[in-house]
């Protein structure tokens, strides 16, 4: 099967969340509780059980006169902060339990019920 | 300018990122704040809130005085030539006013801002009974003549001229002066967007509620409508003014209105009028404009007539024209919820809408609904709206009593736009249908149920009296179907489009003004020949034809007449849209041509005929009794021909434009106790206010705080402010700070950053708070109420409040002092 990934591009990102909010209807999992971060717009903050996509809200101190898609200064990046489901997917190797696999379709999976929460993927 | 496109219609911004990838279009966005569209923008100009004009004006100061504009479009298809009368004076020379003020009735008399040689006829639009959306036809300005004109621009009583002595105090200086932007900056943007013109180039302008939400708000668009008239930038592919919704279908409701001063199609409401005899001929007479398409309004009125009153409407009563209400005053949501405030209505129905969060003043619209006898509610949730005699900031602060509230309010649970069949209208005319996806879910009803069957049910009570002969008259006989008895929509889009006695039509163009045709809407009318063309899904072409249908005749461009020469040729090949095919003698090209198909460019109007055969070949602009574009309104508008900065109603600075007149006269403040504003300047309320909203929450938060994977995502009441303002009023990011106005405050917490800039205006340093208003108390995430900070206000023609630009001050929430535990 050809090595195949998941690539967004962030210059085309307007940070609607939309994406955020379709992963958990499609995928059926919970809110993450109603916490103001007060970083940003970003309150999801990072990926988790029930956070699997996360727009990183990357804030720089704004010039007047160039907007973030100007060559002289990006300000207020949507950074796509997710699974690229790497061809050599480093997490996969390293994960002891077995939990993350490759499915059918080329994408890495985390099989909750298997994960011990060990953390090696994140190292 | 005026919106955060990406943030609140990020659906739409998809063509714009296109443009900038696909086309290398630059991004221009000015804006007191930083957000999502600055970002995605190659420029951003931050400005301080309510100085739009001043920028703009500039705009059209630097387009006049470097020759910008577009010579070949400017002369023949907008009134630049058009010589004004002698007794015309301008803000230069009233001191920013300009002439027929009369301080006494706080209105203006617009005799002396006709055409010279025009006739003054009657002109309701300056009633004070009447909105802006009933505004001026076109014929009610002035009786049919030949404007004169000088071609060569050079009369100094010609639009051109007065423009250039009008705008001439609007500099670059003054742009830094006022609006807080560097000199260099507004130079640097004025060049790429003024090169956006001419045969090869167009350049849009895009707004929303940012402009609107002014007490100049109308003058605002004014002004960008004519830097885009003198660009040529009208009715040409990648032009235009787009006014972006904020909701689904708002287009839609201005279309088939749920506004007060308007019918279907932008007929204006009648008014009552003690002088006149109340019939059809006299509405006729007053609205109907002898050249231009209004000619027609006869025909829309009598069709509208038939499609309410069927076999009921006759010539002998005047198709049922004493049944419709008359406007009595100001009717508008303001001026109705002030009655209501008085205890001068008895009931109310709230549909699609949660005045207790999201309406200005939402304070007293919250205390006025106790005045009420009934208030029934739809909603897809119970609103805030809904329960105000129950868990409102009034109930927990004592102001009021839940049982001595007399109102008995009835909840109605909504459909959703799945649950349901039926049109929307977007922002660019498009009607585009939606099938009904699945069943609403218990006692949820369409609203088309509702109406429907509230309709029967009153008809069935309507009594011999003659009051209730509109009732008894008014058809209802749509087809029901299914266990709940679900009206027909497509029975109902097919009355819009109309029918005449002899069988279908195919327009509006078959209209007539004996009776013998029927239309719901006219503007709508061809949606229904022969097939739902509203739900058309095979695209074709450049623009789309075959998806939805685009009002009128689905012409995706307006005014595109203007797409080409006055010979009829295209400007340039890069920018044709459609052109005179002179084989087939008829307008071809990729656009449905906004012009009568066979009108030759050449064509000569035959002012003895009227209407739109009175109008020649190159006259684009054919609403217009003169057919071309308006740089200068002689007509229709309330406070002035041309756009004048005034300040915000509260403001702490000094209109630097024309320092005699602050504020926008003829606003109406509607200042009352409960209604109070500050001084201007008032050292209690140092800052500038100015509020919006966030792609995560949809207005008053009712479809949005109430699901959780919405509701996560911005869950706490916040307000941006900069880092100097935060170390000025001693917080720090995360704090809980109180934002107050004249009417009251909330709490909220302190989002520091850099993306809310402090500003340089007029010699001192201008502190600007952001605050978004989805918040209220009920839902998953709750928060205080931001519209209570906001004055009731009216903008003199549409009768909008001012909510981006107001006077607040800010400080550090106190933790409350409990007593020992």
């Amino acid at each position: 099967m050809a090595v195949t990934g998941f690539l967004t591009d962030s210059t085309l990102c307007i940070g609607c969340k939309a994406c955020e909010v379709a992963c958990k209807e499609w995928n059926d999992v919970p809110d993450d509780g109603f916490v103001w971060s007060g970083l940003s717009y970003d309150n999801t903050l990072a990926l988790g059980h029930s956070t699997y996509r996360h727009v990183k809200f990357v804030e720089r101190e704004p010039k007047a006169g160039c907007g973030g898609n100007s060559n002289q200064q990006l300000t207020w990046e949507f950074s796509s902060d997710v699974c690229r489901h790497c061809g050599n997917a480093g997490c996969l190797e390293a994960c002891p339990t077995g939990s993350i696999v490759r499915t059918e379709f080329g994408s890495v999976f985390v099989q909750p019920d298997l994960c011990n929460g060990c953390g090696y993927c994140v190292v | 300018m005026g919106s955060s496109m990406a943030e609140n219609h990020p659906v739409g911004f998809q063509w714009v990122i296109e443009a900038r990838e696909k086309n290398g279009a630059t991004i221009i966005h000015v804006d007191p704040r930083f957000n999502r569209t600055s970002a995605m923008s190659d420029y951003w100009l931050p400005l301080r809130a309510g100085s739009d004009i001043v920028f703009l004006g500039a705009m059209i100061n630097f387009t006049l005085s470097n020759e910008r504009y577009f010579r070949d479009y400017v002369i023949p298809y907008t009134n630049a030539a058009t010589i004004l009368r002698e007794d015309f004076r301008d803000t230069e020379d009233l001191g920013g006013l300009f002439s027929g003020w009369d301080a006494e009735k706080k209105q203006y008399d617009f005799e002396t801002w006709l055409y010279e040689g025009a006739t003054p006829s009657k002109h309701p639009g300056m009633d004070e009974k009447r909105g802006g959306h009933g505004k001026d036809r076109g014929g009610e300005a002035q009786e049919l003549h030949e404007p004169h004109r000088d071609e060569t621009l050079q009369h100094p009583r010609c639009v051109f001229q007065v423009l250039k002595r009008h705008f001439a105090r609007y500099t670059p200086e003054m742009v830094e002066q006022s609006c807080g932007i560097a000199k260099e900056r507004f130079l640097e943007v004025a060049e790429i967007f003024t090169n956006a013109s001419g045969r090869e180039k167009t350049g849009a302008i895009c707004y929303a509620v940012g402009w609107t939400q002014h007490s100049s708000g109308v003058q605002i668009i004014r002004a960008a409508a004519i830097l885009q008239l003198l660009l040529g930038n009208i009715g040409r592919p990648g032009g235009g003014i787009m006014a972006l919704r904020g909701h689904a279908s708002i287009q839609g409701s201005t279309d088939i209105p749920t506004l007060y001063d308007i019918l279907p199609g932008y007929l204006p409401m009648p008014a009552h009028d003690p002088e006149g005899d109340g019939s059809l001929k006299e509405w006729i007479e007053t609205h109907k404009s002898p050249k231009g398409w209004w000619f027609n309004i006869d025909k829309y009125i009598v069709s509208l007539l038939k499609a309410y009153y069927g076999d009921a409407a006759t010539k002998a009563n005047d198709f049922g024209f004493s049944w419709l209400p008359r406007l009595t005053g100001d009717h508008s949501h303001f001026g109705y919820w002030l009655d209501m405030a008085d205890g001068k209505l008895e009931g109310l129905f709230v549909m699609g809408q949660n005045p207790a969060v999201g309406a200005p003043n939402a304070r007293l619209e919250r205390k006025a609904l106790s005045k009420l006898k009934w208030l029934v509610v739809r909603d897809l949730v119970e609103i805030e709206t809904a329960t105000f005699w129950l868990d409102s900031p009034e109930i927990a602060n004592g102001e009021l009593r839940t049982e001595e509230i007399d109102t008995e309010v009835f909840l109605f649970p909504a459909a959703s736009h799945v649950e349901k069949a039926g049109t929307f209208t977007n922002t660019q005319r498009l009607l585009q249908w939606r099938e009904q996806a699945i069943e609403p879910p218990g006692y949820a009803r369409s609203e088309l149920h509702f109406m429907y069957h509230l309709g029967r049910m009153l008809k069935e009570k309507a009594t011999d009296a003659p009051r209730d002969a509109g009732l008894r008259a008014l058809t209802w006989d749509y087809p029901t179907h299914g266990p709940i008895d679900e009206p027909d929509p497509e029975a109902v889009l097919r009355e819009i489009h109309g029918s005449s006695d002899t069988g279908p039509i195919k327009h509006f163009g078959e209209l007539k003004n004996d009776g013998s045709t029927a239309c719901g809407c006219w503007i709508y009318s061809g949606v229904f020949d022969g097939e739902n063309k509203a739900n058309g899904r095979s695209a074709r072409g450049k623009y789309g034809h075959g998806w939805g249908y685009a009002w009128p005749m689905d012409r995706r461009i307006l005014y595109n007449r203007a797409s080409a020469a006055p010979d009829g040729t295209p400007w340039s090949e890069r920018k044709k849209l459609v052109w005179w095919d002179e084989t087939k003698e008829e307008w071809a090209g990729d656009d449905v041509a906004d012009f009568t198909k066979a009108k030759r460019p050449d064509a000569k109007g035959d002012a003895g005929k009227g209407g739109d055969e009175a109008l020649p070949g190159d006259a684009p602009f054919i609403m217009h009794p003169d057919g071309v574009g308006w740089l200068f309104v002689p007509s229709g508008l309330k406070d002035g021909p041309l756009p004048a900065h005034y300040e915000p109603l509260e403001s702490n600075l000094v209109n630097d434009l024309y320092p005699d007149q602050l504020a926008n006269p003829a606003a109406d403040r509607k200042e009352r106790p409960d209604n109070a504003y500050a001084n201007s300047p008032d050292v209690r309320f140092p800052y500038i206010l100015t509020t919006y909203r966030l792609t995560e929450h949809h207005t008053s938060g009712a479809m949005s705080r109430t699901l959780a994977h919405l509701a996560e995502l911005q869950p706490e009441l916040f307000a941006e402010l900069s880092p100097e303002l935060a170390s000025e009023v001693g917080v720090v990011n995360g704090d809980c700070i109180v934002v107050a106005t004249a009417r009251g405050e909330i709490e909220a917490r302190a989002l520091v950053t850099g993306r809310m800039p402090s500003l340089d205006v007029q010699g001192r340093r201008v502190h600007q708070v952001g605050l978004p208003y989805h918040w209220g108390g009920r839902g998953l995430v709750t928060g205080d109420v931001v519209n209570d900070l906001v004055a009731i206000s009216e903008e003199p023609n549409v009768r909008i409040m001012e909510s981006k630009a107001l006077t607040c001050s800010v400080r550090k929430s106190e933790p409350l002092v409990t007593a020992l535990e």
